[in-house]
């Protein structure tokens, strides 16, 4: 690519008004408009998440009948995944991804405002099920059949809704990697992109390869129900349990598609506040390669319990132990590189951190569900959620959290309120262990999960996960006001925003204006990050 | 570089970049087909 071809100066106006939005093909209000929109899902989710606390405050039927309440539970899991974590994800990579590789955008920018605006489309699909004849979807986030086809009016808007978000993130993952593949700035070779560009080339494979395997179990579904097929209907020769393996097979994967971009996120931020290049550049790469190749294979440890023949249960037992250890990789390379590091700790290090820490926890928690014969304990108990929590909310969502403050100051020109981000997460991280370690204890004890009402036995730990869980649902406020604070205004950034820095985002002036590189820069050792 | 080969490397590229969309959207849509008539 040469120097002249982006080179084109008379875009330099922003358009205003609600067709900058509507109509946009900007990667960094298109990155705006998914991280908005997942904030705004975050809340929903978050509020439906408040009600089950609500109501396993205290043993007994307190608030809503179990009906609505098993919706609760599965809406709020589609709403976080499919509309919280993906689209962070994916907003981070908007903004992101042009900058790091010195792209003046997306490689199609028309397909990007089109992947972001079937979002919206169907979460109302999603939503308007709770106004349906029926109900909105309650069978678990799982969908498994036969329980799914009793869902009433809602059943298509549940199958359509999981089509386009397909539809969306697959569109999403190809521009990614074709803005990786063809828009590299020169010089920015494959072993000189920053790990969150790798991380996401990664997940926007895993994308492609897992997306359409849930969206053909969904079309079975539907055809099950509405076309007299019988895949999964063991009276017509089907057989239930295939969905669960078609499910999984997507469902797993899935798991590191969450995952991979919030490790992408803390391997940028721990290197730059232990002021540091980050340890094992080339291993981390192919750990997390590695991870994603073996995420293919490790599918029924989900359903250890359904009689699989033995073979089948050691292989998946084994499979499913081999992935910790290129995550070790990741775990013992992000230690080294803080190792002797000059850090400080600020509020994205003390996220990163606490992933560090905490996604191990999960990971832990993982290996034990993943032997076998334990799994048949631990199954459908409530330590199944405290393991997919403790890996989602401080795996997961802190890593996005640390990238939204890291970035905050380039994306807006000033600091946010470092008090406030330090509160913000000292808040999270106690009232997150206290809404979900205590789950291992009741699920080892045999609570299990998806379940309006429990045994008194239960009822202690379940008040003080409740409790848990409202301060931590109330401290999430802070991130909404530590956002609008820093667009509205304050200590003004520098370009380079944290000492430690490095890489091409942060030679841009902080906010980068509207355009950016559209002439490429030259890349060479000393401007790589690595 | 002339305006005209500018134009040029740009149409290029944005070949590249569609050709490039085409192919994988048409390996995940193969995905999806391949799957449900394997099952069938
Ligand atoms: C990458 C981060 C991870 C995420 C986001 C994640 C997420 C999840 C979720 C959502 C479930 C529950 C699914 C359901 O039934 O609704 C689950 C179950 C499970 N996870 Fe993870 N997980 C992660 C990492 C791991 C690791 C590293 C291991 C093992 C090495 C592991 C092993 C398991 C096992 C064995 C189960 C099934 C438990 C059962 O059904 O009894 N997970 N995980
Ligand atoms: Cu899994």
């Amino acid at each position: 690519m040469s120097e002249a071809v982006l080179h084109d100066d008379h875009h330099d106006h922003k358009p205003y008004g609600i067709g900058r939005w509507l109509f946009s093909t900007n990667h960094k209000d298109i990155g705006t408009m998914y991280l908005v929109f997942a904030l705004i899902m975050f809340f929903v989710g978050g509020a439906m998440s408040m009600v089950i606390r609500a109501e396993l405050f205290q043993p007994g039927i307190q608030y809503v009948d179990p009906q609505f309440y098993n919706s609760m539970v599965t809406v709020h899991a589609l709403v976080m995944i499919f509309g919280a974590l993906m689209p962070a994800g994916v907003g981070l990579a908007n903004w992101m991804i042009p900058m790091m590789i010195g792209a003046p955008d997306m490689a199609l920018p028309r397909m990007n405002n089109m992947s972001f605006w079937i979002l919206p489309f169907a979460f109302t699909l999603l939503l308007s099920t709770f106004f349906m004849q029926g109900g909105a979807p309650a069978g678990g986030w799982t969908m498994y059949p036969p329980l799914v086809l009793q869902l009433g009016d809602g059943f298509p808007y549940l199958v359509f809704a999981v089509h386009f978000l397909g539809i969306s993130s697959i569109m999403g993952a190809i521009n990614i990697i074709a803005t990786v593949f063809n828009m590299r700035a020169p010089g920015m070779s494959f072993m000189r992109l920053p790990l969150f560009v790798w991380a996401w080339i990664i997940t926007a494979f895993l994308l492609i390869a897992a997306m359409p395997v849930l969206a053909g179990g969904v079309t079975m579904l539907l055809t099950d129900k509405y076309f007299g097929t019988a895949f999964f209907d063991a009276a017509g020769g089907g057989d239930p349990v295939m969905f669960q393996h078609i499910f999984w097979f997507f469902g797993h994967p899935e798991v590191y598609i969450l995952v991979l971009p919030s490790f992408g996120v803390i391997s940028q931020i721990i290197p730059t506040f232990s002021r540091k290049p980050l340890f094992g550049y080339t291993s981390m790469v192919y750990a997390t390669a590695s991870i994603a190749f073996l995420s293919f294979f490790v599918w029924a440890h989900h359903m250890f319990t359904v009689g699989m023949p033995l073979t089948g249960e050691l292989f998946f037992m084994y499979a499913t132990m081999s992935i910790a250890v290129p995550t070790g990789v990741k775990i013992f390379n992000w230690m080294a590189t803080m190792w002797k590091g000059s850090m400080t700790f600020e509020t994205p290090m003390l996220f990163a951190i606490g992933v560090l820490f905490m996604f191990s926890i999960g990971g832990f928690s993982g290996l034990m569900m993943g032997i076998t014969p334990v799994d048949f304990q631990y199954h459908d108990t409530y330590f199944i959620v405290a393991h997919f929590h403790y890996v989602i909310v401080p795996g997961i969502i802190f890593g996005i959290i640390g990238g939204i403050y890291f970035w905050l100051p380039k994306w807006t020109g000033n600091m946010y309120d470092e008090k406030l981000g330090k509160l913000h997460f000292w808040l999270s991280t106690v009232s997150v262990n206290v809404l979900f370690f205590p789950m291992h204890f009741i699920g080892l004890a045999g609570m299990p999960r998806r379940i309006p009402d429990y045994n008194v036995q239960f009822a202690d730990w379940n008040t003080i996960i409740s409790l848990g869980g409202f301060v931590f649902g109330l401290s999430q406020l802070i991130l909404v006001w530590v956002v609008i604070k820093c667009v509205r205004g304050g200590e003004k950034a520098t370009d380079q925003v944290w000492e430690g820095a490095h890489g091409l985002e942060w030679t841009l002036p902080s906010p980068p204006p509207f355009h950016t590189f559209t002439t490429p820069p030259e890349v060479t050792d000393a401007t790589a990050h690595s | 570089m002339s305006e005209k080969d500018q134009m040029s490397a740009k149409k290029e590229l944005a070949i590249k970049n569609m050709r490039l969309a085409i192919i994988l959207g048409l390996v995940a849509i193969g995905f999806y087909a391949v799957f449900i008539i394997f099952y069938w």
